[in-house]
């Protein structure tokens, strides 16, 4: 953090916030660096040759460990260069405390979730409040896939146009492998919902879109079923390629979070 | 050099209360773990108990409280599903006893063996599978960011279907979700099957103990440790029966443990 995230920014929120901290010039101390992607030392020399400090937000857990929230990872090449300061500021409950430093550091640099560590996103409760943000941004795109998939494919069967082999071929990827006996009847449904999770199985493979985030929807979704709506299954008069058109739309203008209320929605 | 000091309003932390065990020189309690740290990724508090020990457990609740957790059951639910915040929550803790390295190399210098643990028995199946997976689950414990290239050399077959392993946010969900159909149907067939299935003159330990992690969320080394071992197909029982009780390093297996020769299948 250098002039974007002044140092007296950062002394503000502390006191506001009622911290325990101790503020000292020099470099942070031993840790775990929170932020994923910092920037290389060399992006600092010119702020430091302005005399801009370095700022840093070290998060002491009760156990001595420091969590370490700034723009450069400190390295021996900086100390001729640059000054630093560092905030050393007690985390204590641990979750709450990095909670907090990392919703700071997040709004005050306008960095997303993705920016952070996951393991730090974790521990400081992140995960729990937006978990959506922590899933892993490949697995929730072979989710989507998965629940496109499957809405294509249930319509083509519900509608008998093509043959299952015609629509096994056309779902996509076949999963690698070798032709074994067992392994015969694994097609692309299965893959989609069917993988036993512990041996649970969904009646309903689109509740598990969006992981556990998918928690709230998962009742919501039962509610429907509740009220008498269709008991699962793709509703009679929807166009697959019309909803994949949707959801990619949806995905794109309103983001993935949408796009999995709008799956569960539709309780295919 | 301190400049300033802030108001107190957090609060301080209480001191540690020690109900169990003595304590070290440095204060903090010795844990003598009798199990390497796979344990954090198998799901059953009983085993924790009976391997880790309540003065483990007393010092990783000590620490893991600062994250919500409160009980035996709430800290294993938290490792397994967070495994890679492990090795975070767990520095400071004092490891004594056999299998202290392994667990001071995993805390400390983030260390965890990649290889299968696993005694599965020889047995010649004369099957060769199209599977490169030599990594085993208890490698989840650290941070996929920093073993990508390990698990893109070592399981790439599985990185094909899981590009991004969450090891920090319920990875057994995740993995549950994408592992290859085909692979995991091969369970029916018997995890000492598997495990003996070969792919590039390999045998498939780890494919096998994968099989078993998802199956039954616990891992099949410590399920053996303690006679524990769920057989999948007639072919597994002799697991139960010969391999009872076998203790497992948290390393690569360099001493061939007892079992892996005399069970005669």
């Amino acid at each position: 953090m250098t002039e974007a995230t002044s140092v007296e920014a950062v002394r503000r929120w502390l006191a506001e916030r009622g911290a325990v901290w101790t503020e000292r010039w020099g470099p942070p101390p031993r840790g775990i660096y929170a932020l994923r992607d910092m920037h290389p030392p060399s992006h600092a020399e010119d702020a430091c040759r302005q005399g801009l400090p370095l700022v840093y937000i070290a998060a002491v857990d009760r156990n001595g460990l420091y969590y370490i929230f700034g723009d450069v990872a400190w390295t021996p090449q900086l100390e001729k260069i640059c000054k630093a300061v560092t905030f050393v500021v007690e985390a204590e409950p641990l979750r709450d405390g990095l909670n907090a430093i990392v919703k700071f550091v997040a709004r005050t640099r306008h960095l997303p979730w993705v920016s952070f560590r996951p393991e730090v996103l974790r521990l400081a409760g992140i995960c729990d409040e937006v978990r959506i943000e922590c899933e892993p941004r490949e697995v929730w795109k072979k989710m989507v896939e998965a629940a496109k998939s499957k809405i294509k494919n249930k319509t083509e069967a519900a509608g008998g146009g093509r043959t299952a082999p015609e629509a096994e071929e056309a779902g996509g990827v076949s999963p690698g492998g070798p032709g074994e006996d067992g392994a015969k009847s694994a097609n692309r449904l299965v893959y989609v919902g069917g993988v036993g999770d512990g041996g649970a199985k969904s009646t309903n493979g689109l509740d598990h879109v969006g992981g556990a985030s998918g928690q709230v929807l998962h009742a919501e979704v039962r509610r429907v079923h509740g009220d008498g709506g269709p008991g699962g299954g793709v509703r009679g008069g929807l166009d697959p390629a019309a909803v994949a058109a949707v959801l990619r739309a949806v995905e794109r203008c309103l983001g993935r979070e949408a796009v999995e209320r709008l799956t569960a929605c539709l309780h295919v | 050099m301190f400049m300033r000091r802030g108001a107190s309003a957090l609060g301080t932390a209480e001191p540690a209360v020690l109900l169990f065990g003595v304590a070290t020189p440095r204060g903090a309690m010795a844990c003598r773990p009798q199990v390497d740290p796979a344990i954090l990724l198998h799901r059953d508090p009983r085993a924790w108990e009976e391997l880790l020990g309540w003065r483990c457990i007393e010092a990783f609740l000590e620490r893991a409280r600062g994250v919500g957790v409160r009980d035996l059951q709430g800290l294993v639910d938290y490792s397994f599903s967070a495994p890679s915040t492990m090795w975070i929550l767990l520095a400071g803790v004092e490891f004594v006893g056999s299998y202290a390295s392994c667990w001071e190399d995993y805390v400390r210098r983030r260390r965890v063996g990649m290889g299968a643990r696993t005694p599965f028995p020889w047995l010649d199946v004369g099957v060769e599978l199209d599977v490169d997976i030599r990594i085993s689950p208890a490698y989840l414990l650290l941070p996929f960011e920093e073993t990508k290239r390990t698990w893109q050399r070592n399981a790439p077959t599985l990185l094909r279907y899981i590009p991004e392993i969450p090891t920090a946010l319920d990875p057994h969900y995740y993995i549950s979700k994408f592992f290859p159909p085909q692979l995991r149907a091969f369970s029916a067939r018997g995890y000492v099957w598997v495990a003996n299935t070969k792919s590039r003159g390999r045998r498939n330990h780890a494919l096998a103990e994968w099989l078993y992690w998802l199956n039954t969320r616990r891992m099949s080394h410590i399920d053996i440790m303690l006679g524990k071992f769920e057989p999948r197909s007639p072919i597994d029982m002799v697991v139960a029966k010969d391999c009872g009780g076998a203790s497992a390093r948290c390393r690569h297996f360099k001493r061939r443990l007892k079992c892996l020769h005399s069970a005669g299948v």
